[in-house]
């Protein structure tokens, strides 16, 4: 009884780890997906003298 | 430098203020990289930086995306914001000639804003495209700053981390720079921070004498300005101060509020290039009879009662000022100048005469030497003050012998420890002084000040 209550909880985790790390590899592939398409940078040409006020 | 930077980023597609830098002085170069899922404008930014007092002469944009072909149009389609870029250019058809459609690419470019209102578009005109077969795991802004590409030989930069001057595409050479700065006791024309400003606290440890008195005062000048529109500054000037005098046989001291005065400037002309402005401002003031107005007796100081009387805090009553500077910018100097006319009216029967002041300024960039970002700048200031004052009036009596013309020689340094604090210090020395019997003369007169924007 004792072994099978083990083995229930054991497979439960597994679940849970598989489940969160399904998550994660989503988040992350999105995140890559989203942050590739972008403008990435954007330098000006600024007429007059930058220090002054 | 806070100026352009707070500009850029009142934009919605602008990162935070601190992450909008500027690169290089010499050439005129600042960098951001705006959010990810927004709609960027080329026209934005231009008008923005307009209203700050500076010109956008062009933009190079980086961007990635998938290449489209739209009838005989090639887009890019930026597919974070769902914003369309069309490219255009001489280099067009050879730079896309082996690119098919849908490829994802990686364009730097010279940026457009064509059309107006709803009708803008954003054109590219690409001076270099690569492919970009592999997604770069990276998340929008702080991705980019640490991200590292591996085909950087068609990108001329790496670390997207825009700090390094060196890797920009056009930044190559070792730069210098400067920033926030203004006069320390000349009228600047500058507007300081649009739709921003400015706090100013400075104390003055003055001496002045007059035969057997002398006078120590010391006083704390709050000056607050705001910069609501393009042209016009306003500004508010709070001093508080302390007088102490020793004639010898006597001695005392008082403390009070000075005159407030309201200042409103005006500037009127201002020309920008790469690297240098010529300004020019008209600024009028209004010094409001607020200060301090009891003297010492003849009992507490054997003085003239218009000496006295200078005692106080104030040099009279309601007291209309104007001013007209101008200065000029470009590399490590800064050359400016002002005139100051004073017109001063009684107050309880006293006041000093009317007053011309003429300063010219002289600034010098003196350290850093050899410097890569804003920051850290030590500025060598000398400043010339002609000050002529005719005779004032007591008991409404002119009294003769109260006239005064002086010249003064302020060499001082300024210290820009972030572009939103300088620390400032001038130490005004008479070169020439032909006072009157009843005008204490200033044997010198130092500043500390600091100023931080906001």
């Amino acid at each position: 009884m004792e072994i099978d209550r083990l083995e229930i909880i054991n497979g439960t985790m597994t679940k849970r780890k598989v489940i969160l790390t399904a998550i994660t590899l989503a988040i992350l592939l999105a995140a890559g997906v989203n942050s590739f398409a972008q403008v990435r940078r954007i330098q000006m040409h600024i007429g007059g003298y930058l220090c002054g006020n | 430098m806070y100026n352009i930077q707070k500009a850029v980023s009142r934009l919605d597609y602008a990162p935070k203020l601190k992450e909008i830098e500027i690169t290089d002085i010499k050439k005129g170069l600042g960098v951001f990289v705006p959010k990810a899922d927004k709609f960027v404008s080329f026209a934005d930014l231009k008008e923005t930086l307009k209203k700050a007092g500076y010109a956008l002469d062009s933009a190079d944009i980086t961007i990635a995306g998938k290449l489209v072909r739209e009838d005989k149009n090639l887009l890019l389609v930026n597919e974070s914001s769902g914003q369309k870029f069309f490219l255009e250019g001489k280099m067009l058809e050879k730079l896309t000639a082996a690119i098919e459609s849908d490829s994802a690419i990686e364009i730097v470019g010279i940026w457009k804003t064509k059309g107006e209102k709803e009708a803008a578009q954003e054109y590219i005109e690409p001076q270099t495209i690569k492919k970009s077969d592999k997604v770069t795991i990276t998340k929008s802004v702080s991705l980019v700053k640490n991200a590292v590409d591996d085909e950087i030989t068609t990108i001329r930069f790496t670390n997207a981390n825009f700090a390094k001057a060196n890797s920009l595409p056009v930044a190559d050479e070792v730069s210098e720079k400067n920033k926030t700065l203004a006069p320390i006791r000349t009228t600047s024309p500058g507007l300081t921070v649009f739709q921003g400003g400015a706090i100013t606290p400075r104390l003055y440890f003055i001496k002045q004498s007059l035969g057997n008195l002398d006078v120590y005062r010391q006083v704390l000048d709050i000056s607050v300005s705001y910069t609501p529109t393009t042209k016009l500054q306003l500004e508010a000037e709070i001093p508080f101060s302390r007088t102490s005098f020793d004639d010898g046989v006597n001695s005392g001291s008082g403390f009070g509020l000075g005159n407030v005065t309201l200042w409103g400037k005006y500037r009127f002309f201002r020309k920008v290039k790469t690297y240098g402005d010529r300004q020019a401002a008209l600024r009028f003031g209004l010094e409001l009879p607020t200060g301090k107005k009891t003297a010492p007796t003849a009992q507490a100081v054997n003085a003239p009662a218009f000496v006295r009387e200078q005692l106080t805090p104030i040099n009279g009553g309601f007291s209309p000022h104007l001013d007209i500077s101008f200065s000029q910018a470009g590399g490590r100097f800064i050359f400016g100048g002002n005139i100051e006319g004073i017109l001063r009216t009684e107050r309880d029967g006293f006041r000093l005469g009317n007053e011309i002041r003429v300063n010219t300024d002289f600034e010098y960039v003196l350290l850093p030497i050899d410097y890569q970002k804003p920051g850290k700048e030590l500025f060598l200031i000398l400043e010339t003050t002609l000050m002529t004052r005719s005779n004032g009036r007591l008991g409404g009596i002119k009294m003769p012998g109260s006239s005064s013309t002086e010249f003064f020689l302020s060499p001082g340094l300024q210290y820009a420890a972030d572009p939103r604090f300088v620390i400032e210090g001038s130490i005004q020395i008479p070169v020439f002084r032909n006072s009157g019997a009843l005008a204490l003369r200033t044997n010198y007169n130092l500043l500390l000040g600091v100023k931080y924007l906001f």
